[in-house]
C-alpha cells in the first residue's frame, strides 16, 4: 500500500485505455455488418434509384404489357424485372416503392417515437395518477388488433401517405412509451439525478440532461426492431387499398396490382414481395443484433 | 463568499426545529425522523452519527429537498436557513439556494455523476448555468477546480467520462461540483463510505482543508466514529429517528452520557490492547414500524428500569458537565459517572 502523498500525485487510471479488439469479438458483429449492408443498399437504391431509372405513374405502353424479366422493351431498353399490366417497368416501380416504404417507415417511427417517448417519460417521471392514466391508455391501445385499428382509421381518413404515417404511428407508440417509462423508472432513482437536483436543477433540466440521455440507447434499439414491422404494415395497408393511393407506387400497391395476373405474370407480385421480405428480414436481424449488443434487457420485447 | 445578509457570528446558519419525516410503506407509516432539532453555525462542522436506519440520511435529504417521492414527506417542524423556512418558502426560491448556497456530496461516487457527460462539462455546467460563463471560461474554471481537489493532470483529464476515473477521483470530482459556487453549507452524506480506507483518509483531508479555506459550514453524516473524531466540531448522535446525545465532539467522546453512545465507544478496538475482545451493543436496531414504548433504546440498554419503558426521555442538559452537552436518558448522570463497561 503506497502512502497518501504519492497517491495524490499519480494518475489513478492509465491515460489511454488499452486498444479494444476490433472484429468479430463483440456480440452480433457479423449479423450487424451483414444486415446493415443490405439495409444501406436499399436506402441507397431508394435515394438514387428513381433518378437513374425514370418512372412515370401515368405513362403506359401497350406493346410492352406483361413482359417477363429480362425482356427488351419496344424502345430498345432492357426490363430487368419485366413489366406490369400496362407496360410500366417493374424495376423503376420497385425503386420508387422502396423510397415510399422507407420514408413511411422512418416518418412513422419518428412520430411514434416522439409521441411514445413523451408519454413514457411523463408517466415514468411524474408517476401517480398521470402514470396510471397514460399507461392504462397504452394498455387499451394494445388490446386493439393494430391492423384492424389501422383499417378503421384509414377508412375514416382516406388513403394518403400522410394518413398511413398517422395510422401506423398510432398503433406503434405504445412500445416506445413502455420502454421509455421503464428506463425512466430505473434512472430517476439513481444518485446522480438527486445530485443534479441538489445543485439547483429544474425538472426540465433533469429530464433533458439526466433522463433522456439514458433513454436513447434502448429507444434506438426498439426503433430498429419496429421498423421492419412498420414497413410490412404499410405494405399490407396499401395491398388492401387503404394505404398509399394507387398513383403512388408503394410495394403493397404493386403486389396488389399483380394479384390478377399471378398465373401468367408471376413477376409483378413476386419481385416486389421478395424485395419487401429481404428488407424486413434485414431490419429484423439488425434490430436483434443491436439489442443483443446494447440492451440485452430488452430480450422479451 | 456570497452573503445576502450581514454575517452574524452567533446566529445559526441553519436551524432545524422539531423535524418529523414520515415514509408511507406497504406495512404502514414509518416515522424515520422524529422531532430532531439542531443548529449549524457558520464555518463549523456538525457530525451526525448513527447506524443504518437511524434517520441521519433522511435528515439531510429533508434539508436538501430530495426525499424520495411520493413515499417520504416532512410532516412537521421547520428547516430555517438564514431566517427563511425552506419548508414554507416557494419551491423556486428554495431551488435557487441549492448549488449556490448549500450543496451536497453523496455516498456513492460511482453513481452520483452523470455517466453520459464528460466530467469537465459537468463541473463547468455549474459556472455556465449559475454564473453565465461561456463554454471556454467554464472549461478553464473546471480545470482549475479539478486541480484544487487534487486530480492529477487535470488538463488532460477534463474531457474524460466518469467511468474512466477511480472511486476516489470521482468523489473528488463530486466535491468539485458541490464546491464550484462557494456554498456556505455543505452536506456530506457518508462521503467516504464507498471508498478504500487509504482513499477515505485522503478525501476526508481534502474536505476539511477545503472547508477551512472557504470558511463554510459542513454537516458530516457518517457512521464512522473515527472520521468524526478528526474533523468535526460538534456531534449529534441519532438512534431510531431521534437525537439521543449532542455536544462538542471531545465532550461527547470522553464523557458519553447516553448508554448508546457509551456502547458505541466501547465497541471500538483500542490500540493499547487493553481488552482482546470487543464489546458489542446487545440486540439489534428496533423496527421503526414497531418501536418499543418509552425510550426506544431500553430493550438493549443495560441501565434500563421501569421508567424507561413508560416514559420517553427528553434531550436534556447533562448538569454535571459544562457547555451544551445534552443527552436523552433518564439516567444520564449515572451513565456519565459509571466507569464499568456494562454495555
Amino acid at each position: 500500500m503506497s502512502d497518501v502523498v504519492s497517491d495524490l500525485t499519480r494518475p489513478t487510471a492509465p491515460a489511454t485505455p488499452p486498444p479494444r479488439k476490433t472484429g468479430g469479438k463483440r456480440p452480433g458483429s457479423g449479423r450487424i455488418r451483414f444486415s446493415a449492408t443490405v439495409v444501406s443498399i436499399y436506402v441507397f437504391a431508394a435515394l438514387f434509384g428513381p433518378w437513374l431509372v425514370r418512372y412515370d405513374a401515368v405513362a403506359t405502353s401497350t406493346p410492352d404489357r406483361l413482359l417477363p424479366p429480362g425482356s427488351r422493351l419496344s424502345d430498345g431498353s432492357l426490363a430487368i424485372f419485366g413489366t406490369d399490366d400496362v407496360g410500366r417497368d417493374l424495376l423503376a416501380q420497385i425503386l420508387q416503392g422502396a423510397r415510399i416504404s422507407i420514408a413511411v417507415g422512418v416518418a412513422t417511427l419518428l412520430l411514434a417515437g416522439i409521441i411514445g417517448v413523451t408519454i413514457g417519460v411523463s408517466a415514468g417521471y411524474f408517476g401517480g395518477w398521470l402514470d396510471g392514466v397514460l399507461m392504462r391508455l397504452a394498455d387499451i391501445q394494445l388490446t386493439f388488433p393494430s391492423i384492424l385499428l389501422a383499417i378503421f382509421i384509414a377508412a375514416l381518413l382516406g388513403p394518403s401517405v400522410v394518413n398511413v404515417v398517422i395510422v401506423l404511428a398510432i398503433s406503434n407508440w405504445v412500445t416506445f412509451a413502455r420502454v421509455a417509462r421503464a428506463q425512466v423508472l430505473s434512472t430517476k432513482g439513481r444518485d446522480f439525478v438527486d445530485a443534479t437536483r441538489t445543485l439547483g436543477a429544474r425538472t426540465w433540466h433533469l429530464i433533458r440532461r439526466c433522463i433522456l440521455p439514458a433513454c436513447i440507447a434502448p429507444i434506438l434499439v426498439v426503433a430498429t426492431v419496429e421498423i421492419g414491422s412498420v414497413i410490412l404494415a404499410e405494405a399490407s395497408l396499401s395491398f388492401l387499398g387503404l394505404g398509399t393511393p394507387t398513383s403512388t407506387p408503394s410495394w403493397g400497391v404493386t403486389i396488389s396490382n399483380g394479384r390478377n395476373y399471378l398465373s401468367d405474370a408471376w413477376w409483378i407480385s413476386t419481385i416486389p414481395g421478395i424485395a419487401l421480405a429481404v428488407l424486413v428480414v434485414s431490419f429484423g436481424i439488425l434490430g436483434d443484433a443491436l439489442r443483443d449488443r446494447f440492451d440485452p434487457k430488452l430480450k422479451n420485447l | 463568499m456570497s452573503t445576502p445578509t450581514p454575517p452574524d457570528e452567533d446566529a445559526p446558519l441553519l436551524s432545524v426545529r422539531d423535524l418529523r419525516v414520515e415514509f408511507g410503506t406497504r406495512a404502514g407509516v414509518v416515522t424515520a425522523v422524529d422531532g430532531v432539532s439542531f443548529d449549524v453555525r457558520p464555518g463549523e462542522t456538525l457530525a451526525i452519527l448513527g447506524e443504518s436506519g437511524s434517520g441521519k440520511s433522511v435528515t439531510s435529504q429533508a434539508i436538501m429537498g430530495i426525499l424520495p417521492k411520493p413515499a417520504g414527506r416532512v410532516v412537521g417542524g421547520r428547516i430555517v436557513y438564514r431566517g427563511a423556512d425552506l419548508l414554507t418558502r416557494p419551491p423556486a426560491e428554495v431551488r435557487k439556494l441549492r448549488g449556490t448556497e448549500m450543496s451536497m456530496v453523496f455516498q456513492d461516487p460511482l453513481s452520483s455523476l452523470n455517466p453520459v457527460f464528460r466530467v469537465g462539462y459537468q463541473i463547468g455546467e455549474m459556472f455556465r448555468r449559475h454564473r453565465g460563463y461561456s463554454r471556454s471560461e467554464a472549461r478553464e474554471a473546471a480545470i482549475e477546480l479539478m486541480e484544487r481537489v487534487g486530480i492529477p493532470a487535470a488538463r488532460q483529464r477534463v474531457d474524460d467520462f466518469p467511468h474512466q476515473f477511480s472511486g476516489g477521483m470521482r468523489q473528488r470530482i463530486m466535491i468539485a461540483i458541490a464546491l464550484a459556487l462557494d456554498p456556505t453549507l455543505l452536506i456530506a452524506d457518508e462521503p467516504t463510505t464507498a471508498l478504500d480506507v487509504t482513499v477515505q483518509a485522503q478525501v476526508m483531508k481534502l474536505l476539511t482543508r477545503l472547508q477551512r479555506e472557504e470558511g463554510m459550514a459542513m454537516i458530516l453524516i457518517t457512521h464512522d466514529l473515527g472520521v468524526v473524531a478528526s474533523s468535526a466540531d460538534r456531534v449529534l448522535m441519532m438512534y431510531a429517528g431521534r437525537v439521543v446525545e449532542t455536544g462538542d465532539i471531545r465532550e461527547v467522546y470522553e464523557y458519553a452520557s447516553h448508554p448508546y453512545t457509551k456502547g458505541l465507544m466501547a465497541s471500538i478496538p483500542e490500540l493499547d490492547g487493553r481488552s482482546d475482545r470487543l464489546t458489542p451493543i446487545k440486540g439489534s436496531p428496533p423496527d421503526l414500524l414497531d418501536l418499543p414504548p418509552g425510550c426506544s433504546f431500553h430493550p438493549r440498554c443495560p441501565y434500563a428500569r421501569d421508567v424507561c419503558v413508560q416514559d420517553d426521555p427528553d434531550l436534556l442538559h447533562v448538569e454535571s458537565r459544562p457547555g451544551t452537552h445534552r443527552a436523552a436518558c433518564h439516567f444520564r448522570e449515572e451513565v456519565l459517572t459509571d466507569d464499568r463497561e456494562r454495555v
